[in-house]
């Protein structure tokens, strides 16, 4: 199975990426963007939701928001990263990272989500 | 509501949300015409200069002409610096009457290379000598008990009822606060983010 670095730099194949946000305006816009981009965006409101699909479909990253109605953003991506080891995962918030997710290295960029920072460290996952 | 909507105000902006802010929300072209307005605005000028000000104020007319004196040379060369830059213009302003204390801001916003979205909202009302009311935040939790506030401008959604700006909760939200974007600024966001990677992507596109 090839690695999602070598999915993302290859630009002939599909890239899909499961985006959680619970404002849909938000959500509608960040994937508007992101498929201008080339990435084919799967969106949920709901953390719980997207576990499911990712457990079940091809996703070679995620965007989530942390504070979601249910599980938190960060929850879903300790579970994806035992998981899905090659799901690569960033946490978007109008929150500064707790000091656990630093700790562990979860890419964590604030809201507004300055965009290009965003594609930047999706190329590089 | 969005019928006679020019396209590149659909294309970017939640047109039905914008006029149901209780806030003015104005849109120009670039030669400062108005093209679009909120149903506040209508109601606005009808209270504060009679029937006949829709009229010479609504839809096709130069924006700058409701502004006399110094102001509107300041504003002209505002509106350029912001299509030219690209950098959205703010301002806090009182508007008091004798009986209340109003604090309102106006936003000034680039809609890509196309105009402007023109925006003023209330910051503050109460009488004066009294301070602002401490604001419940029951009204402003969805079924979920969530709160949404814009992780831009910061202003909270309250239910059925637009966004405010409410200045205790800038710095700490009340818990199960999450955030997202309002309807002016999601449409700012894409508009100048779109903008800026089409501009992005031709560069690299050009040995």
């Amino acid at each position: 199975m090839r690695s999602s670095a070598a999915l993302s730099q290859d630009p002939s194949l599909p890239r899909r990426l499961a985006l959680v946000e619970d404002d849909l305006r938000t959500q509608r816009t960040m994937s508007l963007l992101l498929e201008d981009e080339g990435w084919i965006v799967e969106c949920f409101t709901d953390a719980a939701l997207a576990l499911a699909a990712i457990r079940a479909g091809d996703f070679q990253a995620l965007v989530t928001d942390h504070v979601l109605p249910g599980m938190q953003g960060l929850d879903l991506v300790r579970v994806l990263r035992q998981e899905r080891p090659g799901l690569y995962c960033v946490v978007v918030s109008g929150y500064d990272a707790p000091s656990d997710a630093r700790a562990q290295g979860v890419p964590w960029l604030l809201k507004p989500v300055d965009f290009d920072s965003l594609l930047r460290v999706l190329d590089a996952g | 509501m969005s019928a006679n909507v020019p396209a590149f105000l659909l294309h970017a902006f939640d047109v039905d949300e914008l006029d149901r802010d209780e806030g003015i929300v104005v849109a120009l072209d670039r030669d400062g015409t108005i093209v679009w307005h909120n149903s506040t605005w209508k109601r606005f000028a009808l209270e504060n200069g009679g029937l006949d000000v829709p009229s010479r104020f609504g839809l096709g007319a130069r924006y700058l002409d409701g502004i006399s004196g110094p102001l509107r040379a300041f504003y002209a060369s505002v509106f350029e610096s912001v299509i030219a830059t690209q950098e959205p213009f703010e301002q806090d302003y009182e508007c008091s009457s004798p009986d209340e204390f109003r604090l309102h801001h106006l936003r000034i916003l680039p809609i890509d290379d196309h105009g402007l979205l023109i925006e003023h909202s209330t910051r503050a009302l109460h009488p004066h000598g009294e301070g602002e009311a401490v604001s419940s935040d029951e009204a402003y939790r969805d079924d979920q008990g969530m709160l949404l506030q814009c992780s831009n401008c910061r202003r909270v959604h309250r239910v059925g009822d637009g966004w405010h700006w409410i200045r205790d909760w800038v710095k700490v939200p009340p818990p199960s606060t999450s955030h997202g974007l309002c309807a002016a600024c999601a449409g700012h966001y894409f508009a100048t983010t779109r903008r800026a990677r089409r501009v992005a992507r031709t560069k690299k596109a050009t040995p």
